[in-house]
């Protein structure tokens, strides 16, 4: 024959206090399942609410950063003077290594016809500084911008930048569409010019 | 996000012919038109930028098999098998696994933020493996205690390889220390409720490990924490680690424990200094017992007055004059679990 267990008043209170927590945990576990996604979530940076402020190059966990610029062909003008390539103020308007804006030159320049040159990023050089986004945004058309590449990004829980981003320019997007291109782009509606979200405050 | 960017652009329409309005809070407004794209004669057709998509969510959902074979071996070999090679080799796996393959991220400790961010803004979605990651090592040590403290967490893994030679603590500063997990996990749901910050990852000492990188502080403090685990038995499992007090309130509950048998006990002492976190308590002479219906008066008083015996309060329940292990609960030892004197093994 068992008796029943004995049990005193500290560790019955113990229990139930234990207990209620316990069931707090679960609730709090349930109540998350309300907003609940199939899909996966990754980090992304809107190009709208950047301001090129550097730190993607910095604030990644990775060194160099998951940030990499990408270009939207869509929207480029294919300009002869690219002040996302040369440097505004350079001292003379050449291609040479000074002269660039890109401090890796990652930046190639292609000649496609009459005054027409295609610019392409190599994603292996690019560091994510930022530094040609603020020459195509503020003179060209925008058609550069950061991306977050996730081939590269470990996906934190937290992404590093994203808490020190002064645009608040980072949120988590579904990973079926992980990208925020401006126009066209694997993520992006292929062909629709978005306007600044941001004009309509 | 793609919903909210349409409504916003469908709003700002109007907005593009007040010029000077717009172009004064933001310049590029206007930039897509500052440049026509060319019409190419020689056939040119633009590029498509080559954007990798992220890992596949197939590889997500393998993360949580993973994490569920995991906890159960470590159930099954806790339970049914004990042994420590089976352990160590289980914690190596997960340290690889989970720490250094998958980065440490995103982790069931972490998971405690997202749940919570979920929970307060109301614009924000949750993915389903990480109200797996949260909710799958709680429901196992609803059942069968920590067990996924023992051998699955990468964190725990981590201090538990480099844990050489541990000292016992003083029994008040293992209790003193054991109260900062509480606080830990307070601010640190408070932060991610305002959706401040995620301080549990951001303060992680050893997913700068697993990712080869990190500021050179948290490698730093993750370098002394590693330090003291050397002699300190999994300093931060006890004195930081805000998911253990979640797993701590589950376990109390647990059905299938592990527990020592009262009755078996022949009082060798071996025993007593050898669990590295304090968990075994030493033999303490049996108190005097009310009888049982007093007590049961004692309880109903308790529940509407708590402080009102304060006298009783430290008292052991009968019993506890053998040792008793709680792997649930480093810090408060095992008096709940205690059998009734001569009773035996614990029936439930
Ligand atoms: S931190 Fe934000 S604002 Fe700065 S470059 Fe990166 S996305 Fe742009
Ligand atoms: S300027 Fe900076 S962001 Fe642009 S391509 Fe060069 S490294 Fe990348
Ligand atoms: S989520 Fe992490 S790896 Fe990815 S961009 Fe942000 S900080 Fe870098």
């Amino acid at each position: 024959m068992v008796e029943r267990e004995s049990i005193d008043r500290r560790s019955f209170l113990q229990t139930g206090l234990k207990g209620a927590a316990a069931l707090a945990v679960t609730a709090a576990g349930a109540g998350a399942a309300f907003r609940l996604s199939t899909d996966d979530r990754v980090w992304q940076i809107d190009p709208w609410k950047c301001v090129q402020c550097g730190r993607c190059e910095t604030e990644c966990v990775l060194t160099p950063s998951a940030v990499d610029c990408v270009h939207a062909y869509d929207r480029c003008g294919y300009c002869n003077l690219c002040f996302g390539y040369v440097h505004p103020n350079a001292l003379e308007q050449t291609t040479a290594a000074e002269n660039q804006v890109c401090p890796t030159a990652a930046i190639r320049r292609t000649w496609i016809e009459g005054p027409y040159y295609e610019y392409t990023i190599d994603e292996t050089l690019c560091i994510g500084c930022g530094k040609c986004v603020k020459g195509c945004v503020t003179f060209g058309n925008g058609s550069l911008c950061l991306q977050i590449r996730h081939d590269r990004c470990v996906h934190c829980n937290i992404c590093a930048i994203a808490r020190s981003c002064p645009g608040r320019a980072f949120s988590r997007v579904p990973a079926r569409r992980p990208y925020l291109l401006k126009t066209g782009g694997g993520g992006g509606d292929h062909g629709r010019r978005w306007r600044n979200p941001s004009a309509s405050s | 996000m793609t919903e909210e960017r349409e409504i916003t652009e469908k709003n700002n329409q109007p907005l593009d012919t007040r010029g000077g309005l717009v172009t004064a809070s933001a310049p590029w407004a206007f930039l897509q038109e500052r440049f026509p794209r060319p019409d190419f004669e020689s056939g040119y057709a633009p590029p498509e930028a080559a954007l990798p998509a992220p890992r596949g969510l197939a590889l997500e959902y393998l993360d949580v098999v993973v994490l569920m074979a995991a906890l159960s071996l470590a159930a099954f070999l806790a339970l049914k098998r004990p042994s420590r090679r089976s352990f160590f080799l289980l914690t190596l796996f997960s340290l690889l696994y989970l720490g250094f393959w998958r980065e440490g991220c995103v982790c069931p400790v972490g998971s405690i933020q997202n749940i919570t961010l979920v929970l307060f803004d109301s614009g924000s979605v949750i993915p389903l493996t990480v109200i797996a990651f949260f909710m799958l090592p709680l429901l196992f040590a609803l059942w069968f205690g920590r067990v996924f403290c023992s051998s699955v967490c990468p964190l725990g893994a981590a201090q538990e390889l480099v844990m050489i030679r541990p000292f016992n603590l003083p029994a008040g500063v293992i209790h003193f220390l054991g109260l900062l997990p509480y606080v830990y996990l307070g601010v640190a749901v408070l932060a991610a409720a305002i959706g401040a910050d995620f301080l549990i990852c951001r303060y992680d000492p050893f997913v700068g490990f697993f990712r080869m990188g990190a500021t050179l502080e948290m490698l730093i403090f993750g370098g002394f924490i590693l330090a003291l685990g050397t002699v300190v038995g999994r300093p931060y499992c006890r004195f930081l680690c805000p998911y253990g007090v979640l797993l701590k309130w589950m376990s109390s509950l647990s059905k299938y424990h592990l527990t020592t048998t009262p009755s078996a006990c022949v009082r060798c002492r071996l025993c007593e200094n050898s669990c590295p976190f304090g968990c075994l308590l030493k033999p303490a002479p049996e108190r005097d017992s009310e009888p049982r219906s007093l007590r049961i008066r004692r309880l109903a008083l308790a529940g509407v007055h708590p402080f009102s015996h304060r006298g009783g309060s430290r008292s052991r329940p009968p019993g506890s004059h053998s040792l008793i292990e709680d792997s649930s609960d480093g810090q408060s030892g095992g008096t709940r679990r205690a059998g009734a004197p001569g009773n035996g093994p614990r029936r439930d």
